[in-house]
């Protein structure tokens, strides 16, 4: 734990066991430093240093809430937050469920998740590894022919939770991030992918020139796309485009859009979502996670849990907040960490050719996933799949369907899991979608 | 009142002869161009939801960027603690992009050579935060006297007031203090078996008063209970290729995305846009004109100076379907030669400075919306959307409509959902076929994302009609 910040832990803990008993006080600071680099035709184009804090102070006076933030951490200015989330909580109407979490707290500082691996980086080590990534995605193909550069970014953060209820914890992480961005032309018409890799620890961040090449290929691939008719056929999403869906159903059953009534799932819980084969699980313990952590942003304990089974929705992701207002306790998901797509059908290497036709969606565009109806369109680009093989890439379509379907309708699920994300899920082959074309 | 001059300034001892220490630390002879960015910022929201104003927040972010640039190179480190010694740190950290000694020393003379678009006040402080509470219970018993479908109601007040103080080694300062308020109002309706949503807003670099004393927040209360009721009718959409009708106003995120991302400086000199060396060239059909202008009183999207000091400006961006410029910042001006348009933005001070639009909006024609609802036998009829997207490089861009209807011989039909559009850029804006003269700024409600930058930005455009576009929807044959 870097010297500042176990400093401002011991300070801000002071401050906090000294306010009044009359009110609940919640402290979240959070810290970060670390740096981008940004190399572009084998020179380096971007250098730049993070350094960011940040203290939210949460009041609740009489079942009213006020926030304030800053990003000066002085003992006046800490004081003068304090003040203003009182003043703020004072003039709000008061609102039963209001409250700071109060059971299973966390109580032990610096805890060792598994997920921090500094590292001391120079800039020119960062900029030697960007400039070997993108010369291997240029030097890959002649079409290759222009790039927005190769990006490096690390950072260090910290982050600690306070409240007057003895909630009381920290934790530090890293993350590391390598990507190459590239354009491929071709009788005068471009197309632009990338690649990357994003990981706890320096060391997992694989060979740069792998990221290169794969930017290249993902570019080239997409030259000479033709446009495509209008039709219901199945469809594949990438691991990288299912892990958005998924996404799309975490937020559709977090407690907060549900007791607003602005969840498409407002009404499934023990009911069926997916088909008998899906399960879905939150790992918040897993070693290098993307998404570990110890506590919630609430100070909540949090473990394992199965939030989909035999493809029937087990819980709600519930705070404290959304809890009480559906009588129910909170499930330690101010937020969520990693979660597990899984199924019990044998996980497939080739779902492509198990499809005679349909179509490969490498890239959905836009926002149309309407979380309160299900109903979801969205422009995408991808590749024709016939007799279980790609035949050639295709544009300027969209798919549309309605999320309800779309999740029973998820047939198999690849083996190909996708590590970029806190969400872990392989290729999705979901049937019957609306594919809109010329 | 700038923070930065009046309190920043003093609380930390700087004055300008430190702030030419810190341009002369940051620049040097290798170095094209350096500035320093301070900023304070306040921040609030106070939300209404299940009739409680249950919830008010303030934020407070300050801090400065230093930036070195060097040819295509950029040198950026940035802080918030505002002593002497930290920020000189910082100016030498960003120089080390590339070998240079520091420059002498820079003389700083105040450009105060631009027009105030807006107030200088506070919006926070405007009227007092009981006010607040009692504006948004208003608003919230309103709507819930006027439907009784309504099952939920979230109302949002929120406003920044924004300090700027921008030093360059071209010798130059400005202050700058920019107001921003914004409002916002969703509902749920349920009818049956159905529930829908509508939601509608305003917003610009104003105060309160300006908002909270008109019939503006009720009006736009009405609408979004429109908007809901209008979807609970809607039916589900025909994917292929149609005409499409564009309505005034908001619609104008098509051209947002269609082609002003593409016109930004920074792609062109990298030879990534679609519209990459074509100007002269027709990249439109020539019913259209459009401007990209940051001079717009009290307008989202405006500024009096951008965040590199430019005195925004009316910029054409396509005169008549043909290229005319692109939008710039000084970096980007410089490496291609070009003026700097005043188009220079960045998110913060923790945030590099790039070319971004202000208010992008397209001219009236001569037709008349009615007119051109109906030429169309079969069609469209778009008029609100909830966002879009765009590919710069190979020009593909997405939208997806809140409120659309069918068109059918020359009249509007039924509500559609789900409806998305995605097109080609210049391909799209080669089939505008009619121009109405009915041109209208969006309500100030846009918020415009670039490599993880938000910026505020405003839209506008007339009703037009574009021949042939693709559509997405759920159903494939004639079903409706």
């Amino acid at each position: 734990m870097p010297n500042n910040f176990e400093e401002t832990t011991k300070n801000l803990k002071e401050i906090i066991d000294n306010l009044d008993k009359k009110r609940e006080y919640e402290f979240h600071f959070h810290s970060a430093d670390g740096a981008d680099v940004t190399s572009r035709f084998g020179d380096v184009e971007n250098i730049q240093y993070h350094n960011d804090e940040a203290l939210t102070v949460t009041c609740i006076d009489g079942k009213r809430k006020g926030v304030a933030s800053t990003n000066n951490l002085s003992d006046e200015s800490i004081e003068l937050t304090i003040e203003k989330s009182k003043t703020i909580a004072s003039f709000l109407e008061t609102d039963k469920h209001q409250g700071l979490a109060k059971e299973n707290l966390i109580n032990e500082f610096d805890i060792d998740c598994g997920i921090n691996f500094p590292k001391e980086l120079s800039t020119e080590e960062l900029i030697n590894i960007t400039i070997e990534c993108e010369k291997s995605a240029l030097e890959y193909d002649k079409r290759i022919n222009n790039s927005e550069g190769s990006e490096y970014a690390y950072s260090q953060s910290n982050n600690l939770i306070l409240n007057s209820h003895g909630a009381a914890g920290s934790y530090s992480s890293t993350s590391y991030t390598l990507s190459c961005v590239v354009i491929a032309e071709e009788e005068g018409l471009k197309e632009r992918d990338y690649a990357y890799s994003t990981r706890r620890s320096f060391n997992q961040i694989g060979d740069p020139k792998t990221i290169g090449h794969e930017s290249a290929k993902k570019a080239i691939s997409r030259l000479g796309a033709k446009s495509i008719s209008t039709r219901k056929c199945p469809i594949i999403l990438t691991p990288e485009l299912s892990v958005g869906l998924f996404s799309s159903f975490l937020s559709a059953i977090n407690g907060n859009n549900i007791y607003k009534k602005n969840s498409f799932l407002r009404d499934f819980i023990n009911k069926k979502v997916f088909s008998d084969h899906i399960s879905i699980s939150e790992q918040p313990n897993v070693k290098e996670g993307l998404g570990s952590r110890p506590f919630d942003s609430e100070g909540v304990i949090t473990s394992d849990k199965l939030i989909v089974e035999g493809g029937v929705l087990n819980t709600y992701l519930l705070d404290t907040y959304s809890a009480s207002q559906l009588s129910l306790k909170s499930t330690g998901n101010s937020g969520y960490s990693n979660i597990l797509i899984d199924s019990t059908k044998p996980m497939m290497s080739k779902l492509v050719e198990s499809i005679d036709n349909g179509i490969l969606v490498t890239e959905l565009m836009g926002s149309g996933a309407n979380m309160l109806t299900g109903d979801y369109s969205r422009g995408a680009f991808g590749y024709l799949i016939e007799n279980g093989k790609i035949s050639y890439p295709v544009t300027n379509f969209t798919i549309a369907s309605n999320m309800i379907e779309m999740f029973k309708n998820i047939e198999e699920i690849g083996n190909d899991y996708y590590l970029n994300s806190k969400i872990k899920c392989g290729s999705l082959m979901i049937n019957d979608m609306t594919v809109g074309g010329n | 009142m700038n923070i930065i001059k009046e309190c920043i300034f003093p609380d930390n001892n700087l004055d300008f002869e430190k702030i030419s220490n810190v341009i002369a630390e940051s620049s040097g002879p290798s170095i094209d161009l350096s500035d320093l960015y301070m900023q304070y910022t306040t921040v609030e929201s106070w939300t209404c939801e299940d009739g409680i104003v249950k919830s008010g927040s303030q934020d407070i972010d300050s801090g400065y960027g230093i930036r070195s640039i060097s040819n295509e190179k950029t040198g950026f480190a940035y802080g918030n603690n505002f002593s002497f010694s930290e920020i000189i740190k910082s100016a030498q950290l960003s120089r080390s992009i590339v070998a240079s000694n520091k420059s002498k020393s820079i003389n700083l003379k105040e450009n105060s050579n631009y027009k105030k678009l807006y107030i200088s006040e506070s919006p926070l402080t405007s009227v007092t935060d009981e006010d607040k509470v009692n504006f948004l219970r208003e608003i919230d018993s309103y709507i819930k006297e006027k439907d009784k479908r309504v099952q939920q109601v979230i109302i949002n007040l929120s406003s920044s007031f924004d300090s700027i103080f921008v030093a360059n080694s071209y010798g130059t300062y400005s202050f700058d203090d920019r107001p921003l308020v914004r409002f916002n109002v969703m509902v749920i309706l349920k009818s049956g078996d159905r529930v829908e949503r509508g939601s509608a807003g305003c917003g610009g670099r104003y105060s309160y008063p300006t908002l909270i004393n008109t019939r503006k927040p009720f009006e736009l209360a009405d609408e979004a209970i429109r908007i809901a009721d209008v979807n609970l009718n809607s039916k589900p959409c025909k994917a292929g290729n149609t005409t499409v009708v564009l309505g005034s106003g908001w619609p104008g995120v098509l051209l947002h995305e269609a082609v002003g991302h593409g016109l930004e400086g920074d792609f062109n000199r990298k030879k990534t846009s679609n519209f990459s060396d074509l100007i002269g060239q027709k990249v439109a059909s020539e019913l259209c004109t459009v401007i990209d202008d940051g001079t717009i009183e009290d307008r989202r999207g405006s500024l009096s100076i951008d965040d590199e000091g430019t005195p925004t400006a009316k910029n054409v961006l396509i005169e008549n379907g043909i290229l005319k410029g692109y939008m710039q910042d000084l970096m980007n001006a410089k490496l291609m030669n070009v003026k700097p348009t005043g188009n220079g933005r960045r998110e913060s001070y923790a945030h590099l400075p790039m070319p971004r639009m202000t208010n992008t909006y397209m001219l009236g024609g001569t037709s008349n919306a009615e007119e051109i609802i109906n030429s169309v036998d079969d069609g469209i009829y778009a008029v609100n959307f909830s966002g879009g997207q765009v590919d710069i490089t190979s020009g593909q861009f997405v939208f997806t409509a809140s409120e659309a209807y069918r068109i059918e011989s020359g009249k509007i039909k039924n509500a559609i959902k789900g409806m998305t559009l995605i097109g080609n850029g210049p391909n799209v804006l080669k089939k505008v076929s009619m121009v109405a003269d009915d041109m209208k700024l969006d309500d100030g409600v846009g918020t415009c994302g670039k490599e993880g930058q938000s910026v505020p930005v405003g839209v506008g455009q007339p009703t037009l009609k574009i021949d042939d576009i693709t559509v997405g929807g759920t159903e494939v044959n004639n079903a409706q």
